[in-house]
């Protein structure tokens, strides 16, 4: 996010939010505008709506809507932090709705801790640096939690078969892999620490 | 900060669900640039929809809590108790603020190196500046400023709290070089020639003891609008490598920026609107409010309205709008229906668009109004948000 790093605008902020809005306009295009804030922003509120418990393909389409109903709204023109915002709960409004009207109640992860978990993960960016981390991480596992991973990640394979291949109980399965996580966050946690500290 | 590990866990399942499951946010970008108005409206729809139907929700589950309460406050009553509605958490004290904070600080941080626009700042700003302050040093632990809070300090100093100066005073002769580092940050961005100079040697030496605080006192810079040869001087002193380019980005946009025509006497020229050239140093002895503008652009008509009302009332002002419209035909139709005669108005008929007097004053958004002395020297920048204030301040000088 554009303005994330300081407490006021930078000039880098306000030279990213040029565009017509009540503050005024800019000599480029407004079509050039509105691609290159979809692109600050997409990936992000994408990520906050999948967090939610919304699928792949739908959590396309609604923040297809989203992003469109910004720009109909001229919420694009707003400093970047409440734009992204607004689109969180924007998306968190059309994924609720559209649970109410399948009449599901499941949500994965609670607004809150998906909003934090943005925040603590994706604090400057829209969670790219995190997800880069994470798959260097991810190259220095083998074996079986390596297997266990791409099994319930990849395949979507059921705790059953799992457990039949890797020679566990079906309990066990979720406890390995509540370890490998928390495992895998520690790791995260300290190639980031390390990368801030030797500036990059 | 704290973090929580139950976020931190829900984000490592999401990156795994998007790594191995092969899901990847979409790139929607020319499809929503491109997209029809009809299309547009249609979301903004199916988006105010979703509110209304969660606000619909929120209200039932109001309504449900309001009867509850009732119910458990009879029952108190009943037994003799009272209840009392829980205070706001200390996070939700400290979001208010940032926001106040947001809503009384100028968009660009660099107008208060202008004193008179610093003391006008001041009196809406310190207020909160001191509350978040004051907040802060009730509750340390809190999370939404944390560590950030000397640039909070940083712009308290700026604004001429004499507590908070003291307090950073007192902690630098002390010895304490973020003190120290956050005084000679408050020295740049308030002072000129000499003491700038100083204080950006006493940042540099501050920044060496204390490499922690680099990147929020680079951040507190942006009010000291470095030039490009100030921060190549700084910049040694800053050790990470992210923060070093962030500094000298921030110089660059700087120079770019028309805020380094101030203090400087600015020649107008071009192309009048009727094809004549144009070209003076002053006009006759005249405050001059240049605005640049295009028909096109709402925000500058309204501005233009602003200039008209402004300008009644002193008629010792002059008024220059140079235009950059690219069609000929809708600016002489606004002309007509609009203009005052009496201003001067710059277009190029032969090369519309961005005017050339506009490119060589580096002017990239629009409107923009700039203010000249009776000498022609420019006085003010960005004045078009505050037109008022910005003439009161001139014709006081």
């Amino acid at each position: 996010m554009g303005s994330s790093a300081g407490i006021l605008p930078s000039e880098a902020d306000c030279e990213a939010d040029r565009g017509c809005d009540p503050m005024g306009c800019d000599r480029h295009t407004e079509h050039d505008d509105i691609a290159s804030w979809v692109r600050r922003h997409q990936a992000r509120a994408w990520r906050f709506v999948r967090l939610r418990g919304c699928p792949a393909d739908l959590a396309d389409d609604l923040l297809q809507d989203a992003l469109m109903a910004a720009v109909a709204k001229d919420v694009y023109t707003q400093p970047d932090e409440r734009a992204a915002a607004w689109l969180c709960g924007a998306l968190d409004n059309l994924w609720l709705m559209h649970l109410r009207t399948e009449g599901r109640r499941a949500r994965r992860v609670d607004a809150v801790v998906a909003e934090r978990a943005l925040r603590q993960a994706a604090p400057h960016d829209d969670g790219s640096l995190w997800l880069g981390a994470l798959r260097a991480c991810l190259a220095l596992l083998d074996g079986r939690s390596r297997r266990l991973l791409d099994m319930h990640y990849a395949d979507g394979a059921s705790r059953e078969s799992i457990a039949a291949e890797l020679g566990l109980r079906v309990n066990g399965v979720k406890a390995l892999l509540r370890r490998v996580r928390g495992a895998l966050r520690e790791c995260v946690l300290r190639r980031l620490r390390s990368e801030q500290e030797h500036g990059e | 900060m704290n973090r929580d590990p139950e976020a931190d866990d829900a984000f490592v399942d999401h990156c795994l669900r998007e790594e191995l499951g092969g899901m990847r946010p979409p790139d929607l970008a020319e499809r929503i640039a491109g997209a029809q108005p009809e299309r547009l409206a249609r979301a903004a729809a199916a988006v105010d929809a979703a509110a209304a139907a969660r606000g619909r929700r929120r209200r039932r589950t109001v309504a449900l809590a309001a009867a509850a309460v009732l119910a458990v406050a009879a029952t108190a009553v009943w037994v003799g108790k009272l209840l009392v509605a829980p205070p706001l958490t200390v996070e939700q004290r400290a979001q208010a603020l940032l926001d106040e904070f947001h809503r009384v600080m100028p968009q660009r941080p660099a107008m208060l190196r202008d004193e008179p626009r610093r003391r006008e700042v001041a009196a809406r700003a310190v207020p909160v500046v001191r509350a978040i302050l004051d907040l802060h040093e009730h509750d340390p632990g809190e999370r939404v400023f944390g560590a950030r809070i000397l640039e909070f300090e940083v712009y308290a100093a700026v604004l001429g709290d004499t507590g908070v100066l003291d307090a950073l005073s007192a902690r630098a002769a002390a010895g304490d070089p973020a003190a120290a580092a956050e005084l000679a940050t408050v020295g740049i961005a308030i002072g000129d020639g000499e003491a700038r100079a100083t204080a950006l040697v006493q940042l540099g030496a501050a920044l060496r003891q204390r490499p922690d605080i680099e990147q929020s006192i680079v951040q507190c810079l942006d009010v000291a609008d470095l030039s490009r040869d100030e921060a190549e001087r700084l910049s040694p002193a800053v050790s990470s490598p992210a923060v070093r380019r962030g500094l000298m980005l921030t110089a660059e946009l700087a120079a770019a920026s028309p805020r380094r025509l101030l203090g400087a006497p600015l020649e107008l020229f071009g192309r009048l609107v009727d094809d004549r050239w144009f070209s003076t140093n002053t006009l006759h002895g005249r405050v001059v409010l240049v605005c640049f503008w295009a028909s096109w652009c709402k925000p500058s008509r309204a501005v233009l309205d602003e200039l008209r009302r402004v300008g009644a009332g002193h008629p010792e002002l002059a008024v220059v709008c140079v235009s950059c419209d690219d069609d000929p035909a809708a600016l002489r139709n606004y002309l007509e229906a609009h203009a005052d005669r009496e201003w001067i108005h710059f277009f190029d008929r032969t090369r519309p668009g961005w005017h050339e007097f506009a490119l060589s004053c580096r002017v990239n958004t629009l409107p923009f109004v700039m203010m000249l002395d009776r000498q022609g020297i420019v006085r003010d920048v960005h004045c078009e948000s505050e037109l008022d204030a910005a003439v009161r301040r001139q014709l006081a000088r």
